[in-house]
């Protein structure tokens, strides 16, 4: 084990990865020569040389649907698109094409590429740099959709990612870059489509992914000195979506608040309370609640952004409801 | 027009919930459309809820201070008034309806109203998995939402021993994994898990509870071997089937001496031992209740004999002779109790001892009792060797755990707590 | 001339164009009779470009195609009976009937594949390109990537990027313009600041040429050149086929909007009259007559077993699954 910052960790799986298989490569904006905006790939192309970590031009579109196909003829690329807002213009390629092909062509090909990309709000970073776009890839059938919480999970998903046969669209978050955890040594590899339990609790089930674990852990704190015992699910992977763990918990808790940084309506929350319905409506002992951004753009100043953005206070508030 | 009042986005869109501040109008009063009948206020600012329609306000939801979410219905307006006030929900045939309405739908319509009664789905399953009609019951959730807490609350309230069918509707769990070894209740002969109803709200929310069903009581019939080792066997199954490889044990009357008997095994560890009046300590017991509890057939015949439980007759609810009744009836248990008695205790007498097991038990060991029972004889704590810790209970029946509640989960978390120091 | 195709080369190219014009006519009594699926996009009098572009490549070489892929598909060595059997929508299609006949793909042949979404094969190439070319500098091949693309799909941005990403990276990858002057019913001149395409190739100082599209020995030589290029890793090249579409956009097309004389004077230049000229000195008209009727007869034989052959059922994909959902 190892104390690690999340991009540390991102980058000890990208190096791992590249160092076991010649075929990976990576490829984005200003990931080469000057490491990438946020130093996830930083050194790596002094390592591996420019061939297999290229800097690209500011052209989105086409990166990604060079990734699909890349993929499909036998290299592994890793496609860095540097905030999530720019995932519309990923979202040609993987609607309408790297979702199609293996199904539509009969499963003569597969699609061995990673797109990592960071999304979230409270950085100050204004409405087209602060969105998490969870909902639009996550609805996209045969694309799989990963969202780490710890430097750990990041490693280990990340290395997973890579070796899936399939798309894998790598869910980021700028304020966890700098988080740090315990990262287990050499080979650590975590199941794509596993979620895990943050914290054991009894009371309410808190499901969350990404950053917002964190702040259901915090929530979970406060609910805590209430005497309310709160468990924390983080999912890890948002699609394939593991209903396992879910409703285990929920068998347990019976009550249910889920959390998705992304916008309110149509947004990732929706699904897990849908998914929830579906799956254990006879233990709920309350409907489910919903804690997501609110249905604006995302503003700049301070105030205005936390407002609109969900925390551990919003969280907390959410269980209370759950449990009245 | 629906009548409904609701709680719609015109508090403010971001607004996740309000809180009622005032009504405007009381129950019966005629009100207008257009006509501010509630306030509420969110975060922001307080914000009027006129009335849709024309009529009387027949119903609050959403009493002044409550906290409710958007959508939410705070109140209904009617032609008239239902006929009986809607918070005083009347109890018809509450506690233990017949058999056929145990099927009853979801959706429970009663009153001229034409109410539909707000119950979540857990308490709904929780309710007709122990045959309580909703429509009986008070929600203490948001907008009187009936709860799986108001269903324990129910059963608590009205059936603490044999309750109907199997209240323990989540048979063998509870909660929490800060210890690996669960606290196993055992409960004593014609009871079922139930009656631990009123016990498990005083006991430490951190600790995994598992409610033991002994065999030809609550819904199980089959009885292999009506001895104490065969029922001890049965117990000693559930628990492992739970995956614990450790224990603390509580047991009341025959279950006492179900738990005594176990806490030698081998398979599980038990940490500590907590007998409430327990069986095979003495010879003596009262074969007339036994007698007459088995031969009851109306509620008449069996409510005599159930008053010699407790030390104040006032304690036991009504309705608790129908449900042993209704018990014995829907699962067939009478014949396989007639049968244990028959074996353990024939003619007024105790034919099983434990006071070996509890000489051989090194860990923590309490015995409890209430001095007017009248079932086992307090004396037989008398009987009882020097490391066992005896409690004597003050105007308690043979049922100290439904009598005198926080008492006994007390005394259990002492003996609990000291074997996890051992 | 250089890359000019032998006469067996110049054989072969005329029995392909004679069987995509035939695959042509029968699709459109097929969808007259109901017996299809959705708009079929013909390509009469283009089929020069699919049949020409594509003589020289392997079958590692990976070509992205359009919606009007029928030629390109051919072109490329599928088989005929996997290509009328998908487009009637049966089991032993190309794709066992999930595909339908735009999006037609046939990994062994290395067409991957027909592509719908205008302009989407232009970038797909470029990722082939850049997979092929570090295979190349692994094991020494010479593997290239070709996008047939529209004059529609030529105004696309994703068309700027990829020539631009492919000129940077000096990528093994050759673009074919089929140029037939109409995007759905819009003329180019109507879409395009300037009528010839290829100068914008200069923009990313990438080769290009202009050739009539309706000769296909003229296509032949052109994008032969271009292939070389490619394979000797010294980057990519646009070629600028001139041709006209003969028939509406699809079959849900009413038309009206092309001129008649404009048809007329495509019509004397049929591609595949013209093909047949340039053999008549040095093949007998009998033996040319015989290529002709045996490739009608492939065709119409793929049509008559097609549509005996059965119809899929639907399966959850097995295979490789990433479309299940845990648990669900």
């Amino acid at each position: 084990m190892a104390m690690m910052r999340y991009a540390e960790a991102l980058r000890a799986a990208l190096r791992e990865e590249m160092q076991r298989d010649p075929s990976v490569w990576l490829m984005g904006e200003d990931i080469a020569v000057y490491g990438g905006v946020f130093k996830v790939s930083k050194d790596l192309m002094e390592e591996f040389g420019p061939e297999r970590v290229r800097d690209t031009p500011i052209s989105e579109q086409t990166l990604t649907a060079m990734a699909v196909t890349a993929a499909m003829a036998g290299t592994r690329p890793v496609l860095e698109i540097m905030y999530a807002d720019f995932l519309p213009l990923s979202v040609d390629a993987l609607m309408n094409q790297a979702s199609i092909y293996n199904y539509i062509w009969n499963g003569q090909v597969t699609m061995p590429f990673v797109l990592r990309t960071q999304g979230g709000g409270g950085a100050g970073a204004g409405a087209q740099h602060s969105k998490s776009l969870d909902a639009l890839v996550a609805h996209i059938p045969g694309i799989k959709v990963v969202a780490p919480a710890t430097a750990a999970d990041a490693k280990g998903l990340l290395k997973a990612a890579i070796r899936d046969d399939h798309p894998v669209v790598f869910l980021e978050h700028k304020l966890l870059y700098n988080t740090r955890d315990e990262v287990p040594d050499g080979d650590h590899l975590v199941e794509i489509g596993k979620a895990r339990i943050a914290r054991a609790g009894t009371d309410v089930s808190i499901i969350a992914s990404s950053k917002m674990v964190i702040d259901a852990l915090k929530a979970a704190d406060e609910l805590a000195k209430e005497g309310v015992s709160a468990e924390v699910v983080d999912l890890r992977t948002l699609r394939p979506l593991d209903r396992d763990t879910i409703r285990a918990s929920i068998a347990k808790t019976h009550h249910a608040v889920v959390v998705n940084e992304g916008w309110r309506f149509c947004g990732y929350a929706a699904e897990l309370s849908a998914t929830i319905m579906e799956c254990c409506f006879d233990e709920l002992d309350a409907p489910v609640e919903r804690v997501a951004t609110h249905d604006i753009p995302i503003p700049y100043s301070e105030p205005l952004e936390s407002t609109v953005l969900p925390d551990a206070a919003k969280i907390a508030a959410a269980a209370r409801r759950a449990l009245a | 027009m629906s009548g409904e009042i609701t709680l719609a986005g015109g508090a403010g869109e971001y607004m996740e919930s309000a809180t009622v501040v005032s009504w405007s109008a009381k129950l019966g009063d005629p009100v207008k459309a257009g006509e501010v009948v509630v306030v509420v206020e969110t975060a922001k600012a307080a914000t009027e809820i006129e009335a849709e329609r024309d009529g009387i306000l027949a119903e609050i939801l959403a009493p002044e201070g409550a906290e409710v979410g958007i959508g939410a219905v705070l109140g209904r307006i009617a032609d008239s008034l239902p006929a009986s006030a809607p918070q005083a929900v009347t109890m018809v045939e509450a506690a233990f309806p017949a058999p056929a309405t145990l099927e009853m739908p979801a959706i429970v319509v009663s009153g001229e109203v034409g109410r539909r009664i707000s119950i979540s789905p857990l308490a709904r399953r929780l309710a007709r998995q122990a045959g309580l009609d909703p429509a009986g019951l008070t929600g203490s959730g948001p907008g009187g939402r009936i709860k799986s807490r108001d269903v324990e609350r129910a059963l608590r309230e009205r059936a603490p021993v044999p309750a109907v069918a199997s209240a323990a509707a989540r048979p063998l769990s509870s909660a929490s994994t800060d210890s690996a070894a669960p606290l196993v209740l055992i409960h004593g002969f014609g009871a079922n898990a139930a009656a631990w109803n009123t016990l498990r709200p005083h006991l430490d929310g951190g600790r995994q509870v598992l409610t033991a069903e002994l065999p030809g009581h609550g819904r199980t019939a089959a009885l292999s071997k009506p001895s104490l080792d065969g029922l001890a066997e049965t117990v000693l199954a559930q628990i492992e089937e739970s995956g614990a490889t450790e224990c603390d044990l509580v047991g009341h009357s025959l279950g006492g001496a179900v738990a005594a008997v176990l806490s030698g095994n081998l398979s599980v560890r038990v940490r500590s031992l907590t007998l409430i009046a327990p069986a095979g300590l003495g010879p003596e017991i009262d074969g007339a209740f036994l007698a007459g509890f088995l031969a009851a057939r109306t509620p008449e015949g069996l409510q005599p004999w159930l008053d010699r439980l407790v030390g104040d007759a006032a304690t036991l609810p009504r309705g608790y002779a129908q449900a042993v009744l209704r018990e014995r009836e829907r699962f067939g248990v009478g014949a396989a109790q007639a049968d244990v008695a028959q074996t353990l205790f024939p003619d007024s007498t105790q034919t099983i001892r434990i006071a070996g097991d509890l000489e051989r038990f090194s860990g923590p060991l309490k015995v409890l009792w209430g001095r007017s029972d009248r079932i086992i004889p307090q004396a037989h704590q008398n009987e009882l060797p020097g490391h066992v810790a005896c409690h004597s209970l003050e105007g308690v029946g043979h049922m100290p755990h439904v009598e005198a509640g926080a008492l006994v989960a007390r005394l259990v978390m002492q003996c609990v707590r000291s074997a996890a120091v051992a | 001339m250089k890359n000019s195709p032998t006469v067996e080369e110049q054989l072969e190219m005329l029995r392909r164009m004679v069987a995509v014009r035939h695959l042509e006519e029968r699709l459109g009594e097929l969808h007259k009779a109901g017996k299809t699926r959705g708009p079929i996009h013909r390509c009469d009098g283009q089929e020069a470009i699919g049949i020409g572009a594509t003589a020289m490549l392997d079958d590692e070489d990976l070509l992205t195609s359009t919606h009007r892929g029928h030629a390109h598909y051919v072109g490329k060595g599928v088989g005929m009976h996997p290509i009328v059997a998908e487009i009637l929508g049966r089991a032993t299609g190309a794709c066992a009937g999930r595909a339908g006949h735009m999006l037609i793909a046939d990994m062994q042949k290395g067409l991957l594949g027909g592509n719908a979404i205008v302009g989407g094969g232009i970038p797909a190439a470029t990722g082939f390109a850049v997979s092929l070319q570090m295979k190349n500098r692994a094991d020494g091949g010479q593997r290239v990537a070709m996008c047939i693309f529209g004059d529609g799909a030529a105004q696309t941005g994703i068309c700027h990027e990829s020539m631009n990403i492919a000129a940077l990276w000096k990528l093994p990858v050759v673009f074919v313009l089929e140029h037939n002057q109409y995007g759905l019913t819009a003329h180019h001149s109507t879409q395009s600041s300037v009528p010839d395409l290829s100068i914008r190739a200069a923009g990313y100082g990438m080769p290009s040429e202009i050739v009539d599209g309706n000769d296909v020995i003229a296509v032949h030589r052109a994008v032969g050149a271009a292939v070389e290029r490619a394979r000797r890793g010294e980057g990519p090249s646009l070629v600028e086929a001139k041709t006209y579409r003969m028939v509406g956009f699809s079959t849900s097309d009413v038309g009206g909007y092309q001129k008649d004389e404009d048809l007329a004077i495509w019509r004397e230049r049929d591609p595949i009259v013209l093909a047949r000229a340039m053999l008549a000195d040095s093949i007998p008209a009998g033996r040319l007559d015989e290529i002709v009727a045996e490739a009608r007869a492939e065709v119409d034989a793929a049509v008559e077993q097609a549509l005996n052959d059965p119809l899929p059922t639907f399966t959850d994909h097995a295979p490789s699954a990433p479309y299940t959902i845990a648990g669900a």
